[in-house]
């Protein structure tokens, strides 16, 4: 195992959103609202995200009418995986805490 | 009639759509993401926020895509694109964008070092044999304003003197002398055949009463009487001997002025202070160009050696005809006029060629005494007239020696280092229309399949690799090369005398660069330019040929 960097808090706060619900696709938007992460700093991540393969994203099949479609992300089965051991090893370090307690 | 959007919301949504149309291609996918979530936002201002945040990703987008854009080669673009299936890839140059921006920067920064500025300058004056420039008319008419506001008599006077123009340098040469009369010798330094007209009565008369005792003064009055007629008639055709002496000595002032030159206890022909006026002002303006100064030494007035040589010849003829009457007295006393005033030009000229001159008419009186002598049988005196021929004879030798030769090694090696200068600029600016021309071609057509013109763009390629850096190379030649010049230059600003200094100049190097890089002033001087053009040409091919024909082997 090489060396692990350490992820920003606002990448694992993004990790934790989307393993939330791991199935489902979601939106830029719901994100940021989610976890109050500004559109200047969020898609920056999802870029990188989709650059090292851990996420997959695709554009609304059917978009309301007069509305652009709008662009969609989850974790791929890889990505989850991954995600899980970040989020649990920055708990351990106690480098980040989720935003809410688990069970 | 669709409903209007708060101002927030407008502004959001054309922020985004304006920076969509510059968004990098390669990432403008995410840029479209952004920005369809803005109809999702409920409140204007957090809409306003979100678009901001685009415009951040923008700005990082645009940034990592100028950043890949500089470290690919010129012509190549980040790999978006797809090729048309079937096409070989293009080829490019091996060295990245930044690497030649570097160079050329680096090489720019160079250009910007004054030294190079006054090699460049210099060199570039010298390809157009030191013609007086619109930089340079620009810096005088600068000059000439800033010294009429302070009344600064010397600096107009020597703009009078560099201004081309004869009736604006003639207004600021009254100028100059009304605010200080002591310049009135500007009226007589530099004349020639096309501003001999400005030199009117008026002015003359003003150059004779403030300088009774001076030949050259009384020199200038004699051509000033004679030149428009001998021009006219040179205009004409070329004139005989008889017509020569007629348009010379007709007019009935000539003999009058000839005869108080003849009797004047000095000799001075301003050289001396037109360079000290010179220096002044180059010590003040060090900026001033390499042809200005050239000017001030190679175009100061020379005396009129034709009346010179017409009276030391009616004087000898008069002692002749004397001496045959039996007047011996007179006949010296008419020879001893030629021979004294010889000494005062060889004793008081500060050029060698009125020092010659001075010296050759000597020659002649004396030569001429001796044979009186000699005819009458006077050996005695005859001898002592040969003794003076002598004495002439070795102060001649010791004024050809004094000339440094121009093939001493000193000399030999300025020589070289003159046509590496010559050689560097030329090779420098076929460099650069080289670069320009081969990097335009790439980025202007890069997706030009290599299978079309194939040929030129391998050629185009290698040049982009390796012209930057010859540039680079090249300039630096071109400083190191003109560095000897530059110290001429530079010392030359603290020697006084104008004598020393014209002859550091014409042996020491600088005019050697003024006349070995004149494309035009002689054949000699243009076979060096032209050889050294084709040099550099031939240098720039051969060296494609042979880079292209080793690629080629490795390929």
């Amino acid at each position: 195992m090489g060396i692990r960097l350490r992820l920003s808090r606002q990448t694992l706060d993004i990790l934790e959103a989307l393993l939330a619900r791991p199935s489902q696709w979601h939106y830029g938007y719901a994100i940021s609202r989610q976890t109050g992460i500004s559109s200047g700093t969020l898609y920056p991540v999802l870029m990188r995200l989709d650059r090292s393969g851990w996420l997959e994203t695709r554009w609304e099949e059917t978009p309301p009418p007069g509305r652009p479609p709008r662009h969609l992300y989850r974790l791929t089965g890889n990505g989850r995986e991954w995600a899980r051991e970040e989020l649990r090893a920055a708990r351990q370090s106690e480098f980040w805490k989720p935003a809410a307690s688990e069970a | 009639m669709a409903p209007s959007q708060p101002l927030p919301r407008h502004f959001a949504r054309s922020a985004l759509e304006l920076a969509l149309r510059f968004w990098p291609e390669e990432s403008r996918d995410w840029g479209q993401a952004l920005a369809a979530e803005l109809d999702e936002i409920e409140r204007p201002l957090d809409a306003l926020v979100w678009a901001f945040g685009g415009l951040m990703l923008f700005t990082r987008a645009s940034a990592a895509h100028v950043l890949t854009w500089l470290k690919l080669p010129a012509g190549s673009r980040p790999p978006i694109a797809s090729l048309l299936p079937g096409t070989n890839p293009p080829i490019f140059p091996k060295r990245s964008r930044l690497f030649t921006a570097m160079v050329l920067i680096t090489t720019a920064a160079v250009l910007v070092l004054p030294q190079s500025r006054e090699a460049i300058a210099t060199v570039r004056e010298s390809w157009t044999g030191y013609q007086t420039s619109s930089s340079d008319l620009r810096t005088l008419e600068k000059l000439a304003a800033r010294a009429e506001k302070q009344k600064d008599a010397r600096t107009l006077a020597f703009v009078a003197l560099n201004l081309p123009e004869s009736e604006r340098a003639t207004l600021l040469a009254d100028r100059a002398v009304a605010l200080d009369p002591s310049l009135t010798w500007i009226y007589a330094s530099r004349v020639d055949s096309r501003n001999f007209s400005q030199l009117t009565k008026e002015r003359l008369a003003r150059l004779l009463a403030s300088d009774p005792n001076n030949a050259f003064a009384q020199l200038i009055a004699v051509q000033a009487v004679y030149e428009p007629r001998y021009y006219a008639l040179f205009c004409r055709h070329t004139p005989t001997e008889q017509e020569t002496e007629a348009a010379v000595t007709g007019d009935p002032d000539w003999p009058v002025h000839m005869d108080l030159a003849f009797r004047a206890p000095r000799y001075d022909s301003y050289f001396d202070h037109d360079w000290q006026l010179t220096r002044e002002v180059w010590n003040h303006e060090p900026s001033l160009s390499a042809s200005l100064l050239f000017r001030s030494l190679a175009k100061h007035s020379l005396p009129d050696f034709l009346s010179i040589n017409m009276y030391s010849n009616r004087l000898m003829r008069s002692a002749e005809e004397a001496f045959r009457a039996g007047d011996e007295e007179r006949a010296e006393s008419l020879l001893g006029k030629v021979d004294s005033f010889g000494r005062m030009m060889l004793d008081q000229a500060e050029t060698d060629v009125e020092r010659y001159e001075g010296l050759s008419i000597s020659r002649k009186a004396a030569d001429t005494l001796g044979d009186l002598y000699l005819r009458a049988g006077q050996t005695g005196q005859a001898a002592k007239a040969r003794q003076r021929l002598q004495e002439i004879n070795s102060r001649r030798d010791a004024l050809f020696r004094s000339f440094r030769s121009m093939n001493s090694p000193h000399s030999r090696k300025l020589k070289s280092m003159a046509f590496l200068v010559h050689f560097s600029t030329v090779f420098a600016v076929l460099l650069v229309l080289a670069t320009a021309f081969s990097l335009l071609a790439l980025e202007l057509q890069p997706e030009k399949p290599a299978n079309l013109i194939f040929r030129f763009r391998r050629a185009i390629c290698l040049t982009v690799d390796w012209a930057p850096g010859a540039l680079l190379a090249a300039f630096i030649a071109l400083l190191w090369a003109f560095q000897p010049f530059a110290n001429i230059l530079r010392s030359a600003r603290s020697v006084e005398s104008a004598s020393e200094v014209w002859h550091t100049m014409r042996f020491e190097g600088l005019f050697t660069l003024s006349t070995i890089l004149n494309p035009f002033l002689s054949v000699f001087t243009g076979y060096n330019f032209w050889l050294s053009f084709l040099c550099a040409l031939v240098a720039l091919v051969l060296f494609l040929i042979v880079r292209g024909f080793l690629r080629h082997k490795h390929t």
